[in-house]
């Protein structure tokens, strides 16, 4: 009986163990964070994941109508230690206003290169009516931005201003730099489909295996700058040919009506 | 005979008991401190602000002017909100009374871990009787028996 009593004993224990396991070893649930706003004022956060990535974002208008999301993966893939990780923000501003993204990559499987990118977009003006759209994910490799299939088009616009600025840039975070800005009074609009950023290279406005979309157009009066650096090299669409630099600036400026087919560049 | 199947349906209370409950002691623990999600989130303004975060993470949420905030929080989600006199705030669709609550308060779980320790502990606790029940009714038989068969 005792005997018994013991293989009941033993059973129920290791039945326990098992099945209990099972459940402990199941993948963890992503982390998800939703935030959506409709009204007049400020809304500003900024989400931690783990110590993976993070974002910060701001949005403030009279009128405005944004939406954010994060998702923290916790898939941990090849057990490198590092979580996947996507952030995004979609904003419309009406009456005047600002909003940004920054995102940071924090971690990374070093063989790869390490941590430090920064993704950043960004938008204001005082009484125009402005968007901006930007979905940025990071993993244990790189960080990147890829927007097709979500938003392809229209990042930054900016309409009816008397003044505005607009700034997107990708930072290796290890000496390789790419940024577009503008400020000015009236439209604009800049389409950025596509970037990336790793420690040994950055590439604005194209990438993700995606077709190139990454032009500017604008109506009224302004200047831009499209600017990079790299630790070998840096070239650009907007100099077809160019060789040998490890820098560049150029600067237009205009009255009516402004384009750029291609801006994408590259710097490592 | 008797004993063996007392035994084997303490055991299976056990077993069930531990199944259905450890899981949720476990994912009740706050966030580990490398992988868990912290959100912090401001409003100011007449904003009509929908928040939702799902996982293990920690939201704090502070809130100025007459903004209406909703938050939406998963089971495994520390919610700290701070909130001025003027807003409301909603959390799992059911209004703050009093929004200012103290930072780390946890706003929800707390039960959990009681009662997902209390079940395991009435199972062993059913088992244990049960098995002392069966060794008296076999002591109290072969005592019956021996004063036959003498």
């Amino acid at each position: 009986m005792k005997k018994l009593f013991g293989i009941a004993l033993v059973v129920a224990v290791v039945t326990s163990l098992a099945f209990g396991s099972i459940a402990f070893a199941a993948d963890e649930p992503d982390d998800v964070v939703t935030i959506t706003w409709d009204g007049g004022g400020d809304v500003w956060g900024s989400v931690t994941a783990g110590n993976d990535a993070s974002a910060t974002f701001y949005s403030g208008s009279n009128s405005q109508v944004g939406e954010f999301h994060a998702v923290d993966s916790n898939n941990n893939p090849y057990g490198y230690g590092v979580d996947s990780c996507t952030f995004s923000l979609d904003i419309s501003l009406s009456g005047g206003g600002m909003a940004s993204l920054l995102v940071d990559r924090t971690d990374a499987k070093t063989s790869y290169g390490a941590a430090g990118q920064q993704s950043y977009t960004y938008v204001f003006t005082p009484d125009g009516s402005a968007t901006l759209q930007n979905s940025s994910s990071t993993n244990y490799a790189s960080m990147k931005d890829c927007n097709y299939g979500w938003n392809a088009n229209d990042h930054i616009t900016v309409s009816g201003s008397t003044y505005y600025e607009l700034q997107r840039y990708v930072d290796s975070g290890a000496g390789n730099y790419a940024e577009i800005n503008a400020f000015g009074g009236g439209d604009a609009d800049l389409d950025c489909m596509s970037s990336e950023a790793s420690a040994g290279q950055v590439r604005l406005g194209w990438g993700c295996g995606c077709y190139t979309n990454a032009d500017f157009t604008a109506n009224g009066t302004g200047t831009m700058e499209l600017y990079a650096y790299g630790n070998n090299s840096a070239t650009t669409a907007m100099a077809p040919g160019m060789t040998g630099a490890t820098s560049f600036d150029f600067i237009a400026s205009w009255a009516g009506a402004f384009s750029i087919p291609d801006y994408s560049t590259t710097a490592n | 005979m008797k004993t063996l199947i007392r035994t084997f349906v303490a055991s299976i209370f056990l077993v069930i008991a531990t199944l259905t409950f450890s899981p949720v002691a476990y994912a009740d623990d706050p966030p580990d401190e490398d992988s868990g999600t912290v959100v912090d989130i401001e409003v100011d303004g007449e904003l009509e602000v929908d928040i939702g975060v799902s996982g293990p993470a920690e939201l704090n949420v502070g809130v100025e002017g007459p903004s209406e905030v909703h938050i939406d929080a998963g089971d495994e989600v520390r919610v700290n909100v701070q909130a001025s006199d003027e807003s409301q705030v909603f959390l799992d669709g059911r209004s703050l009374d009093n929004p200012a609550q103290e930072p780390d308060e946890p706003a929800q779980g707390s039960v959990v871990p009681v009662v997902s320790g209390a079940f395991p502990a009435a199972g062993l606790l059913a088992f244990f009787l049960i098995r002392r029940r069966a060794k008296n009714k076999t002591r109290q038989l072969n005592n019956e028996k021996g004063e036959e068969d003498g």
